[in-house]
């Protein structure tokens, strides 16, 4: 338990080395209000707000993606205890990343790893 | 010796430069840069990223209109300064390092920002809040404020029939890399540009820097004209950030303009050229995007042609028409591609600018 | 276990933080000097950027955007030094360590995952088109680059038949995991090069978007965001040299020399990589990523579980 208490405390140091350095600057800098600007499109008003509805192309590979995170939810577990197990975990584990990595393959034949 | 000096005098020993080229401008931009290379100072991409503004030529007024903002958009402490010439540059960088340092100065300069900016967001709201064309909108909602004026993006169906907002962007003419002048309005969703339209801006005068080289005008054509098209390859391997690379086209480019003999540095264009035809890396970053590639080459071959020319003739400018119509592929070019696949293909294009800039400007 | 990992008290996060400082800094120094002397300059002049950038960052005024996500601005912008920090917590230095976690390798899993959200976080927060642009490029690279990285996590995990950084170190006493695992190795440094958002993998942060998630932070703000990206850099070389290089094994000088001397020596070929390579747009490293990075990785764990059942 005491290593995630040094955890936390290192959470705390970081957080103190951010704020040291926000209140150093406050010292040396030339103005302590931030400046309020437009958002630089090149020296042109901006038209409308950046905050939008955005175009992720990668939508397809994000999908991809949750599927095989998700299998890294045994991954780590079935490392710790694969060298006792034997044999048959390996096959076990590597079967069902060869149907993952078999789902990849298709859905890269269907253009889900391309974007433009 | 408080604080405050200490870390001002340490601040300004590597200052960061926006800098901005007028077209007809790009040889006193080349210069600046070479400066600011020698010096260790750091050009900088972005308003938020620079100490000072710095402007190669003379602004015509809707140009002017475009710097302004940008200004405005320095953080601070900041200096504005406006080369015509390139030997001015060195002493207006000596000057912008003092006026940097003056810490008095510069805090007068951010309180009269905070007043200013105190005293008028509402204004500056509704000046906007007019130009917006309401009907447009897809909320319909009149009577909600817009923060800062602005409106809220609109929907659009995207190529797969989604409905997702589109944001209207336009590149340049402030932007790294990017040929003097130019903008390009983008009709953008998400990064991909499904619009675009291009306009270019012009010099307040008829300015040609090609013309402008003083004495040996004639030779100094050939020259500039291959200085232009090294610069130009130097912007595409920028953009690849393939810095070393980048920093041999541009080491080219000033030994063109420095007047070492045109046979050596013709032999050292022609290995870059070669260099950067058989690198796979290139190749392979750029296959997506057709034609890059053998633009990238065919400028570095147009950097060697100009200089095997007679370097007693002029190398003949392209003609206005020509570049024009040349400006007017890049909608074409570019509408489908996301923007880093964009300014890869404007970039290698090679646009002179400055040619239509100046017949602009006569008309106008 | 005789030469184990010992865990340091509280106060130990402290000398942590201050080490990872030093190595930071170093490692921007290293990216000054080589810069200068590409350009044309003397080297060791350009090793001190670091001091002039930062002092000039904190001189400089800090920005807001008209309408900007603030709140969700800041989180992203103090959020990878904080990071780097949590994730230099699980890594050896010799035989200390700040958090001698069962599952240190997961602890850092954990926390490279949370780069994705803080780095959109900074493109979002800004409400600026090149930022956000810039932010939704990280998530793309991040799908690209983020299995990989983790398979290759996980394969001196599997050799050590634990999780605990300390009891991979230890696994390494006779052969270090670099050796029969270069595959994974050179992932896992592909990986850290990744989520700093730097050099080819710096595309969220791309000169062709003006700075991109950079584009609008000046300041102290810019400052923390450059500082974290070279903390990303350093802790990840610091976990790269715990997972395959032995941690602080090596003859003459004492463990945490050798953890040291190891990191920095990884450290500068990820900061030099930057000059090597062109960026790398996100969607041309899917179609890799995919289809020869994670077989090639998934290949390695096999090696792996295969060498480690027999």
């Amino acid at each position: 338990m005491s290593g995630y208490l040094n955890i936390l405390v290192m959470l705390l140091v970081a957080l103190l080395v951010a704020g040291c350095l926000y209140g150093v600057a406050r010292l040396v800098t030339v103005a302590r209000d931030p400046l309020t600007s437009l958002p630089f499109q090149s020296g042109w008003e901006p038209s409308e707000h950046a905050l939008s509805r955005y175009h992720a192309r990668y939508y397809p590979l994000a999908m991809l993606f949750l599927a095989f995170d998700v299998e890294m939810l045994f991954m780590y577990p079935w490392a710790v205890i694969v060298a006792d197990t034997g044999i048959g975990a390996v096959i076990e584990m590597f079967v069902f990343l060869g149907v993952l990595m078999a789902g990849v393959v298709w859905a890269w034949r269907e253009g889900a790893l391309r974007w433009t | 010796m408080d604080l405050t000096a200490v870390v001002a005098r340490m601040a300004v020993r590597r200052p960061h430069v926006l800098v901005v080229e007028v077209p007809g401008w790009g040889r006193t931009r080349m210069t600046a840069e070479r400066e600011l290379r020698r010096r260790g100072w750091v050009p900088a991409n972005s308003p938020a990223d620079a100490d000072i503004l710095l402007t190669c030529g003379t602004p015509g007024p809707e140009f002017s209109e475009i710097v302004d903002p940008v200004w405005d958009q320095l953080p601070g402490p900041r200096v504005r300064i406006g080369a015509t010439e390139g030997d001015q540059v060195p002493g207006l960088l000596d000057g912008s390092r003092r006026a940097l340092l003056d810490g008095t100065v510069q805090r007068e300069d951010a309180e009269a920002r905070t007043a200013a900016a105190g005293g008028t967001p509402d204004e500056h709201g509704d000046m906007d809040h007019e130009d917006m064309d309401h009907e447009d909108m897809d909320d319909g909602d009149i009577d909600m404020p817009m923060p800062g004026g602005i409106g809220l993006a609109e929907g659009g169906t995207d190529r797969d029939g989604l409905d997702l907002d589109v944001l209207q962007v336009r590149l340049g003419p402030v932007l790294q890399h990017w040929p003097a002048g130019l903008v390009v309005r983008c009709s953008l969703q998400g990064d991909v540009v499904t619009d675009a339209a291009v306009e270019v801006l012009p010099a307040a005068g008829w300015h040609l820097d090609r013309t402008h080289d003083g004495a040996g005008a004639l030779h100094g054509t050939a020259r500039s004209e291959s200085a232009r098209y090294c610069d130009q390859a130097a912007g595409v391997l920028a953009l690849l950030d393939l810095e070393r690379l980048s920093l041999r086209a541009i080491r080219l480019r000033d030994a063109v303009l420095d007047d070492v003999p045109i046979g050596k540095v013709a032999a050292e264009v022609e290995r870059l050229g070669e260099r950067l035809r058989r690198s796979r890396t290139l190749s392979w970053s750029v296959q997506d995007l057709p034609g890059v590639h053998e633009r990238l080459i065919a400028l570095l071959d147009g950097a060697r042609t100009a200089l095997l020319g007679d370097a007693d003739t002029a190398a003949p400018l392209r003609s206005p028409a020509a570049e024009t119509e040349r400006l007017e592929r890049i909608p074409g070019l570019i509408t489908g591609l996301d923007v880093a696949g964009a300014r890869l293909v404007i970039a290698s294009l090679g646009l002179d600018t400055a040619v239509v800039a100046a017949e602009g400007s006569d008309r106008g | 276990m005789a030469d184990g990992i010992l865990q340091v008290g509280p106060l130990g996060t402290v000398i942590a933080t201050v080490l990872l400082g030093v190595v930071a800094v170093l490692a921007a120094g290293f990216d000054g000097a080589v810069g200068a002397r590409l350009q044309g300059r003397r080297a060791l002049p350009g090793a001190a950027a670091p001091v002039w950038e930062g002092a000039r960052l904190l001189r400089q005024r800090r920005r807001t955007i008209v309408a900007a996500d603030s709140l969700l601005w800041r989180i992203g912008v103090v959020g990878l030094l904080v990071v780097a920090l949590l994730k230099v917590a699980v890594v050896p230095l010799g035989a200390w360590t700040v958090a001698d976690l069962s599952v240190g390798v997961v602890w850092f899993n954990a926390m490279d995952v949370m780069v994705w959200a803080l780095v959109w976080l900074v493109g979002w927060g800004a409400n600026s088109a090149h930022a956000l642009i810039g932010g939704y490029r990280f998530l793309g690279q991040a799908l690209s680059y983020e299995l990989p990285l983790m398979f290759a996590l996980t394969g001196p995990a599997i050799a050590a038949g634990s999780l605990r950084v300390g009891e991979v170190v230890a696994a390494q006493e006779e052969l270090w995991f670099v050796v029969w695992m270069p595959v994974a190795f050179l992932v896992f440094c592909a990986g850290v090069v990744a989520f700093s958002v730097w050099g080819p993998f710096g595309a969220a942060a791309g000169g062709d978007i003006a700075g991109g998630v950079l584009a609008e932070l000046s300041g102290v703000d810019r400052l923390l965001l450059l500082a974290g990206r070279y903390a990303l850099l350093s802790a990840g070389a610091g976990f790269a040299v715990a997972l395959f290089l032995g941690g602080g094994s090596g003859p003459f000088a004492p463990a945490w020399v050798w953890t040291l001397v190891k990191t920095l020596a990884v450290l500068a070929i990820l900061v030099g990589v930057r000059r090597l390579l062109p960026v790398v747009r996100p969607d041309r490293l899917a179609e890799v990523a995919w289809i020869v990075v994670l077989p090639a990785v998934l290949l390695q764990l096999l090696l792996v579980s295969v060498v480690v059942v027999r």
